[in-house]
């Protein structure tokens, strides 16, 4: 187990490289650091406000950024060069994801809408959705369904197109989704720490997970496992297929705001407002 | 920061503060309730708190023990709406059976207690304070200023946020008691970032709003305040706010004929025998 410290403020965000190299945190001290899990000091990317929310594309070569002041900003890499920035959202980004082309970026922010966006020139493509306090979005691995969740609990489901398609009525507040590997799993977290299992558009099965609510989450490539983070400070893995506990880390001593899996699965990262980021081996 | 406190006006003000586990408290300060230096306050605080008006609304659960000054034994600290003033009235009860005709015709409603029942009273006639007391029936009862009627100051327990009230009279900084918890906290995290920046200057970071049912903010961090002494959280003891000593030294004589049940710490340098000469 590793622990990663030097973030001068809650850390929010978590996305590891493709390449499993590098892992980047977020933080609310405006900064993202890159972690070369080889080597201990980090090169930081600044910010001029909290960063929010981030992830690196499929191929590996742009790491975007979104901030509380509602910036989007895309950096190349490995240059770790500012490539664009734009203006995305009043009041805040709360999420970003890629699509799985890599083409293609979706956004939430607290301004109440959800866009896409080129991903290589953050230009805009559609504006998705404005109705709802959107809480969280993911991409199905195949790309075909963009699921966004909402501050009442429910899940839109949007096509390639920008079609929104169906909606999951849930039960509390959502903060978190996650799309298993081979997306035939829809995974949410609730505000009362209730974790959901949607399968094909139907609830498949829920249990309360975690006694406060579930900020984060992420499966492990085999599928077979989820990954959950939580206001209760806790970080816990389940079992997919019985939905039982298979264990329960308390090594932060604030609560967990994000959790990333590394592409290979031998590694998973959880992020805290405690400032630091664990750093630990699956099989452990 | 600049903050309209401490002033020569009304300092009655509210701030915020998250806890260890990221849940966020309003403080109504009343007047002389101590404000963390750091915390906005004054209209930047009420400003805030308009906007937290736009957050989900979740339901409101009324504490008993958090409307008592700890350690004062006066009835009138635990039943502060036995005088039957001409104001709203929450009453705490073991059952609802001793106010089931006021229910009935509308006089009373049902709120959410954290024990037993509680019913807010409009107003509470003298006569049924007086059968409530008599009887023993009332556990605790205090008056209830609602602020949701007024847009300039939104019920933040309404809202996710637990809810604490400075609990003396002026004459001295005295605890806050949490008078409300939200049946579903919300948390910094479930803020958008400017109200998160609001919130969060302030960490209690070794209590849990959930655990804790009175604070004294003094003794966590740098405060200011209209009094130069402060009453510990326990009630038992009154002491100087760091920084005041010299106010304290002045007022230190009256304060020392306040009861037997309260320990007047000294201020620096005094000396016992020459008072006592």
């Amino acid at each position: 187990m590793l622990i990663l410290r030097g973030h001068e403020d809650a850390v929010r965000c978590l996305s590891y490289s493709p390449d499993g190299r590098y892992l980047a945190s977020g933080s609310e001290d405006g900064t993202v650091r890159l972690w070369d899990l080889a080597n201990p000091a980090p090169f930081i990317l600044k910010h001029d406000s909290s960063v929010e929310t981030l992830a690196y594309s499929p191929d590996g070569d742009l790491l975007v950024t979104g901030t509380a002041i509602g910036e989007l900003l895309a950096w190349a890499m490995p240059q770790r060069r500012r490539r664009c920035q734009v203006k995305a959202h009043v009041g805040g980004v709360r999420e970003l994801a890629f699509a799985h082309d890599g083409q293609t970026l979706a956004t939430t922010g607290w301004d109440r809408l959800v866009k896409s966006w080129d991903a290589s020139t953050l230009k805009q493509r559609q504006m998705l959705a404005s109705e709802l306090s959107y809480s969280a979005l993911a991409y199905s691995p195949d790309g075909n369904v963009l699921a966004v969740g909402y501050d009442d609990g429910g899940i839109q489901w949007f096509d390639p197109s920008g079609r929104h398609t169906a909606n999951l009525e849930g039960p509390f507040r959502l903060f978190a989704l996650a799309w298993s590997p081979d997306g035939r799993l829809l995974a949410a977290g609730h505000s009362d720490g209730t974790l959901a299992l949607w399968q094909g558009g139907k609830l498949q099965t829920s249990w309360r997970g975690h006694p406060w609510t579930l900020y984060a989450l992420a499966f492990t490539p085999d599928g077979r496992t989820l990954i959950s983070g939580s206001a209760d400070g806790t970080v816990r893995l389940w079992n997919v297929q019985t939905g039982q506990e298979r264990c329960c880390y308390r090594w932060h001593t604030s609560w967990v705001t994000s959790v990333a899996v590394s592409p290979d699965g031998m590694t998973a990262a959880a992020g805290s407002a405690d400032r630091t980021v664990v750093v630990w081996d699956l099989d452990e | 920061m600049d903050n309209d406190y401490p002033a020569s006006h009304s300092m009655d003000t509210c701030f915020f503060a998250v806890d260890r586990d990221g849940h966020v408290a309003v403080f109504d300060t009343g007047e002389a309730g101590a404000v963390p230096a750091a915390v906005l306050s004054g209209e930047q605080a009420y400003e805030a708190r308009r906007q937290f008006a736009q957050l989900p609304r979740v339901g409101v659960i009324h504490e008993r023990e958090g409307r008592v000054t700890p350690n004062q034994p006066s009835e009138f600290n635990q039943h502060r709406g036995m005088l039957a003033l001409p104001y709203p009235t929450l009453v705490f009860l073991d059952s609802l059976d001793p106010v089931k005709e006021e229910i009935a015709a509308g006089r009373g409603i049902e709120v959410q207690a954290s024990e037993g029942v509680a019913v807010l009273f409009q107003e509470l006639s003298e006569a049924l304070a007086k059968r409530l007391h008599d009887s023993g029936a009332c556990r605790g009862c205090s008056l209830y200023f609602s602020n949701e009627d007024e847009e300039f100051r939104p019920d933040l327990a309404a809202r996710g946020f637990f809810s604490y009230s400075h609990l003396t009279e002026n004459w001295i900084s005295g605890p806050y008691g949490r008078v409300c918890r939200p049946a579903q906290p919300i948390h910094v995290d479930q803020l958008p970032p400017r109200m998160r920046e609001a919130v969060k200057s302030m960490r209690f970071e070794s209590l849990s709003f959930a655990e804790t049912t009175h604070i004294q903010p003094i003794e966590h961090t740098e405060c200011v305040s209209w009094e130069s002494a402060y009453m510990d959280v326990t009630g038992k003891n009154i002491r100087p706010i760091p920084g005041r000593e010299d106010e304290y030294t002045e007022h230190y004589e009256e304060l020392a004929d306040i009861g037997d049940n309260m320990n007047v710490e000294p201020p620096p340098g005094h000396n016992a025998d020459a008072v006592e000469e």
